[in-house]
């Protein structure tokens, strides 16, 4: 018998090694592809799509509990909102804890903000400064931020993202394209692109599920970092959460990299674009609605928000961040940009904080204050009108207010007595009953270093 | 059965030979990365890096270099959250908008 040739030999073993890991993946795809249309809805069905109504503006009231594991810093704000469908703001009415310089870029309260189609403007009523910006027309780009600054007015690129992805009605019928054929579309796998829109990346969605109770979607930019997945859940056509992941971002290596060849550079070392986003753990955000009666309309609207991680779960007792919204209101008109912040200038107690706010500033952190009478005795009569008023306040960021400038006024003058009989526990005991005790411990211990520090010794009166 | 000094030799300079090799492979050196010298490894291309690339040196020069603009990404994560209930509600009250969550 002659040897066989080796081409002979060759395509002889080719077929029947590729036959069956060909045969396999095929069969895979077919089954997926019968999998996924038999999963998928008929074409008349209706996408349940969670829409808008319209209902004009609403205002509302809202308490964010966030934690910053890296700064070590956890803060609790309380603000109003002011939303319409072509505007948002919002005032920061109060934060705690208020003892020492908080975790935000600026002082927070007495902050507003307000966001159009076109400009960002943010107030500062007690400092009386105000930033005013367009919106940005470019990517954010480079972060060039350190040390835990982010100026308040960057978050106008975060307005203008945000605006960016959002869905509209009319992409509804290349989502429903995009359900039926399982979320495969004709982008290889990767869902249908989204029309182009100003403002929007190039935009791919793949959606997985359509359900009468359920819907799920993949969110896709151009950007490797920008992916998110989405899951509606619905009831009776209601709109009742909204749960969604954005998986875990680091940076890239220290934020530089090597390069073979970098002719700006000799040493062979650029500066590596740092992403914005730094998600260790990724993030889970779950939003849960309620029907809302605002005027004659009976709308879906958030009531709760809660932020985690793997590891800190949204539903768990420690998540990172949390927002309750309540309150919902109509309002006739949506404040204009010049008229943001102004619930803080009509405050009747506007110009006394501004006076308690100076004096305060002017003699912080001195051991002994050697306080000019005239100011002592405005500071005494302030102390005991906000200490009578924040008795008798029923909202809890006021009565927080109120405690806070009777407390500080009296330390500065040395009514440590009156400090520790009444207002301090009674402030402290307001916070616990709020469902903030982990504040309530660090205020404690924040106000006991400020007495160290601060304020004139008890029996050390005016001469 | 005596070995020769001979044999004794070959089999220690086959071992350093062969630690080095394997050194090489698993220990990134300066301007090395994951044990491929830069001068074979193609230039890289920042938009196309991997999200996790980080690995052992990356762990540790992370935290030197990265540490202070991370303070400020958590920053501004906190920060953005503020603006995600007005986007949410906006969404609500939107008539032609589908209601979604903003990446803040």
């Amino acid at each position: 018998m002659s040897p066989i040739p080796k081409s002979d030999r060759k395509r002889s073993i080719q077929p029947i090694r590729r036959l069956p890991s060909a045969g396999a993946a095929w069969l895979a795809v077919v089954a997926g592809l019968v999998a996924v249309a038999g999963d998928a809805p008929p074409p008349s069905a209706p996408a349940p799509w969670p829409v808008g109504k319209a209902v004009g503006a609403v205002a509302f009231d809202c308490v964010i509990e966030e934690d910053a594991p890296l700064a070590g810093a956890k803060t609790v704000m309380f603000l109003e909102y002011a939303v319409s469908p072509r505007a948002i703001a919002y005032s920061i009415v109060w934060a705690e804890p208020c003892w020492r310089a908080i975790h935000f870029p600026c002082p927070p309260i007495g902050t507003s903000l307000y966001a159009d189609e076109s400009s960002f403007v943010v107030r500062h009523a007690l400092n009386d400064v105000e930033w005013r910006q367009s919106l940005p027309a470019e990517p954010r780009g480079r972060f060039m931020h350190t040390c835990g600054n982010y100026p308040l007015v960057d978050s106008r690129i975060a307005y203008q993202e945000a605006r960016g992805r959002r869905l509209a009605v009319s992409d509804m019928p290349e989502l429903e394209a995009n359900a039926r054929s399982g979320g495969l579309g004709d982008g290889g796998g990767f869902g249908s692109p989204l029309p182009d829109r100003p403002g929007r990346p190039p935009t791919r969605i793949s959606v997985s599920d359509v359900e009468p109770e359920r819907i799920g979607f993949f969110f896709f930019t151009f950007r490797p970092d920008d992916r998110r997945q989405f899951e509606y859940t619905l009831e009776a056509g209601r709109l009742k959460s909204i749960l969604t992941e954005c998986f875990e971002v680091k940076v890239p290596v220290g934020g530089f990299e090597i390069e073979a060849k970098t002719p700006e550079f000799p040493d062979g070392v650029v500066i590596e674009q740092l992403p914005a986003r730094y998600h260790a753990d990724g993030r889970i955000a779950l939003v849960e609605f309620s029907p809302r009666s605002i005027g004659e309309v009976e709308v879906d609207l958030p009531e709760r928000i809660r932020v985690g991680t793997q590891k800190r779960q949204v539903v768990g007792p420690d998540p990172l961040r949390r927002a309750t919204m309540s309150n919902y209101r109509s309002l006739p008109e949506m404040p204009s940009a010049d008229t943001i912040g102004s619930r803080f200038t009509t405050d009747p107690l506007f110009e006394s904080e501004q006076t308690f706010r100076k004096l305060t500033a002017q003699h912080w952190n001195r051991p002994v204050v050697d306080v000019d009478p005239a100011d002592a005795a405005w500071l005494s009569t302030f102390a005991d009108d906000c200490l009578g008023m924040a008795r008798e306040e029923p909202r809890l960021p006021a009565k927080l207010k109120l405690f806070y400038m009777s407390i500080a006024s009296d330390l500065m003058l040395g009514n440590n007595s009156r400090v520790d009989s009444e207002s301090l526990p009674s402030y402290l005991q307001a916070l616990r009953d709020g469902g903030f005790g982990g504040i309530a411990e660090i205020a404690s211990s924040q106000v006991a270093d400020i007495r160290a520090n601060w304020g004139r010794p008890e029996g050390d009166s005016e001469e | 059965m005596r070995l020769g000094w001979q044999t004794v030799l070959g089999v220690l300079a086959l071992f350093v030979i062969a630690n080095g090799v394997v050194t090489m492979l698993t220990e990134p050196g300066p301007g090395q990365w994951f044990g491929v010298s830069p001068a074979v490894e193609p230039p890289i291309d920042p938009r196309a890096l991997p999200i996790n690339r980080i690995g052992l040196a990356g762990e540790i020069e992370a935290d030197t270099f990265t540490g202070p603009s991370l303070l400020s990404l958590e920053m501004r994560e906190n920060v953005d959250f503020l603006l995600t209930p007005a986007l949410i509600v906006q969404g609500a009250i939107t008539e032609g908008d589908i209601v979604t969550y903003p990446e803040e």
